[in-house]
């Protein structure tokens, strides 16, 4: 429960707005791989299903297999 | 990839800055120092529920709102389907709020011995007791089955000072059947089993 409450916050905390998720969490990467990244249907950070991937490999850390699936991924 | 999840990352400030505010607002003497904690907190009495004070976004004022979780429940903070704690959580996920408010039943009848919740949510596959283990689960279902509730009680109670009621027994059967469906059936998290 822990773990959807932080990610029910993040994702209403700026997550779900593009703008900030650009100028903050992903300012140095291009604008295309911006666009993919917020809109992706698995691992998009537009949805809060899909932004739990990222709070999971986040957790997981970064030799967990859902850490390696996004890595890949993008 | 680590500066959007790793230490230094905006997700990790915002993470310590969450759980901060978890563990400020929640008596010390809980000991809530992980999920597996919060699990037997959950199960063994209403603590986690009506706990005022826990820091979650509203979106209509989007900012902080210090509630309780009971309070969500009963209460959509948002009436926008997408975003409800409600729908975030899968269910309600706590026993506790299941007895009291789903099935009736009284505090003194909800509240169980933390050492017993404990027991039933161990996640040692051997235990003798743990519900995660199949073994037991099949006991205990079979056992429902054949209506001997008082084996069930005695199989998984703890010791004398920590029995299990029937009556306990009884909501955990139906909290299983609640979970299992809805699981299967509501949340946006459904399907996702990289999430907890």
């Amino acid at each position: 429960m822990k773990t959807r409450y932080f990610t029910y916050n993040l994702y209403h905390w700026g997550y779900k707005n593009q703008t900030v998720l650009n100028e903050v969490a992903l300012r140095d990467l291009d604008s295309a791989l911006q666009e993919k990244m917020f809109n992706d249907p698995d691992y998009g950070f537009a949805g809060i299903g899909t932004l739990g991937n990222w709070v999971a490999a986040y957790n997981a850390g970064n030799q967990s297999a859902i850490y390696q699936q996004i890595l890949t991924h993008f | 990839m680590e500066k959007i999840v790793g230490e230094a990352s905006m997700m990790a400030q915002l993470d310590h800055a969450y759980q901060g505010n978890l563990g400020h607002e929640t008596p010390k003497a809980s000991g809530l120092t992980s999920d597996q904690v919060l699990v037997v907190v959950q199960w063994s009495s209403g603590l986690m529920t009506k706990l005022e004070g826990i820091p979650i976004f509203d979106v209509t004022n989007k900012s902080l709102f210090q509630t309780s979780v009971q309070h969500l429940y009963d209460n959509d903070l948002d009436q926008s389907v997408p975003s409800r704690f409600g729908l975030v959580a899968g269910y309600e996920p706590e026993l506790y709020y299941f007895m009291r408010y789903k099935l009736g039943y009284s505090e003194e009848e909800t509240t169980m011995a933390s050492e017993n919740a404990q027991n039933l949510l161990a996640a040692d596959a051997s235990s003798f007791t743990t519900l995660l283990n199949p073994t037991n689960l099949q006991f205990f279902f079979e056992k429902y089955k054949q209506g001997d509730l008082d084996s069930i009680a005695t199989r998984f109670s703890t010791n004398k000072a920590a029995i299990l009621t029937t009556k306990q027994v009884e909501a955990i059967y139906q909290y299983l059947v609640f979970i299992t469906e809805k699981e299967f059936t509501v949340g946006e998290f459904g399907n996702n089993t990289n999430f907890p």
